[in-house]
């Protein structure tokens, strides 16, 4: 399995001395805690307007290609700022982190979540010929909403289980 | 205080948020599905008055906040309940004094906003650049709600509670 093969990895992460002043100090976790959960603010924020969007809920005079457009630089701050505060926080405890359930299912979903964002939500969203497929943006729109608040949910239960 | 504290304590949805074990995990779902409603369009609304997305006219992006009122509602509700569900472990906790006081602060400034700059706002079209009052209100608007989420993520490291 892939989780075997990059447990040494993880392992040596964990005890470079950049991962064990990372994970030191409670406060610095914290911190990067109160980021992580900022970017996701701003994604899932962008993600969900698109879809109120797409929903016919609100902007209805906006086309969705330029919506998409305006929103895509809060989104990929937020992504950003997500992904990084995560790598660091999983860095300060690496070991622990990737032996948990939800920690592996959590990757497993941010990894389809992002594959989708990119490859088709805003792929979709973005399209001029959009008025053409409803459908399309209404399905690709409530997985990626769907995505992305599922890696936000067992996010949380790395914290409870 | 105390007898207020005890009677929370002893209450029937107390011992509904502590005995039913999924009951806690699900409300903290919640709240954090409410959070990203709250914030994300709050935020949206926020960076519009600051000069970002000036494309998008504000009266629409403005009638996105009932959903973000929505977001604000569940999480006034399911933070009622994990108050209600362990009372001692928030009423003496700083970061949970100070998450209640600078939601009040946002609401204050959400007051101001509807009484001074908000039918100007309003009236932004495309491209229109918001006054400067509007701008500051902005800026403290995201301040305060990152204060709140800081706050509230300081919970279980500041004050041992989760």
């Amino acid at each position: 399995m892939i989780w075997e093969w990059l447990h040494p990895w993880v392992t040596s992460l964990g005890s470079t001395s950049f991962g064990l002043w990372l994970g030191q100090s409670v406060e610095r976790i914290a911190w990067l805690f109160v980021f992580h959960i900022l970017g996701i603010t701003l994604l899932l924020g962008t993600v969900l307007v698109s879809n109120l969007r797409i929903f016919g809920l609100a902007l209805k005079r906006e086309p969705l290609p330029e919506l998409a457009r305006d929103l895509d630089p809060i989104a990929l701050v937020g992504l950003c700022l997500t992904l990084l505060s995560g790598a660091l926080i999983f860095t300060g405890g690496a070991e622990n982190y990737f032996t948990g359930w939800w920690f592996r299912t959590k990757m497993i979903l941010l990894a389809s979540a992002l594959l989708f964002h990119f490859v088709v939500f805003r792929t979709v969203i973005r399209s001029e010929r959009i008025k053409l497929h409803p459908v399309l943006a209404k399905l690709s729109g409530g997985a990626a909403l769907l995505l992305w608040f599922s890696v936000g949910i067992a996010g949380r239960a790395i914290a409870f289980f | 205080m105390e007898p207020v504290w005890a009677w929370i304590k002893h209450s029937a949805v107390s011992k509904l948020v502590v005995g039913v074990p999924w009951i806690w995990p699900a409300c903290e779902t919640l709240h954090f599905i409410g959070m990203a409603m709250l914030i994300g369009i709050i935020g949206v609304i926020d960076l519009r008055m600051l000069g970002f997305m000036k494309r998008l006219p504000f009266a629409p992006l403005h009638k996105l906040l009932p959903w973000g009122i929505a977001g604000f509602v569940i999480n006034l509700t399911t933070g009622a309940l994990f108050f209600a569900g362990d009372p001692y472990q928030y009423k003496d906790n700083i970061a949970f004094i100070m998450k209640v006081a600078f939601i009040l602060v946002a609401g204050i400034n959400v007051l101001i906003f509807y009484l001074g700059p908000y039918k100007q706002v309003e009236a932004m079209g495309p491209g229109d650049d918001a006054p400067t009052s509007a701008k500051v209100i902005a800026a403290t608007s995201i301040f305060l709600w990152f204060g709140v989420m800081y706050w509230g993520r300081m919970l279980p490291f500041i004050g041992n509670a989760f």
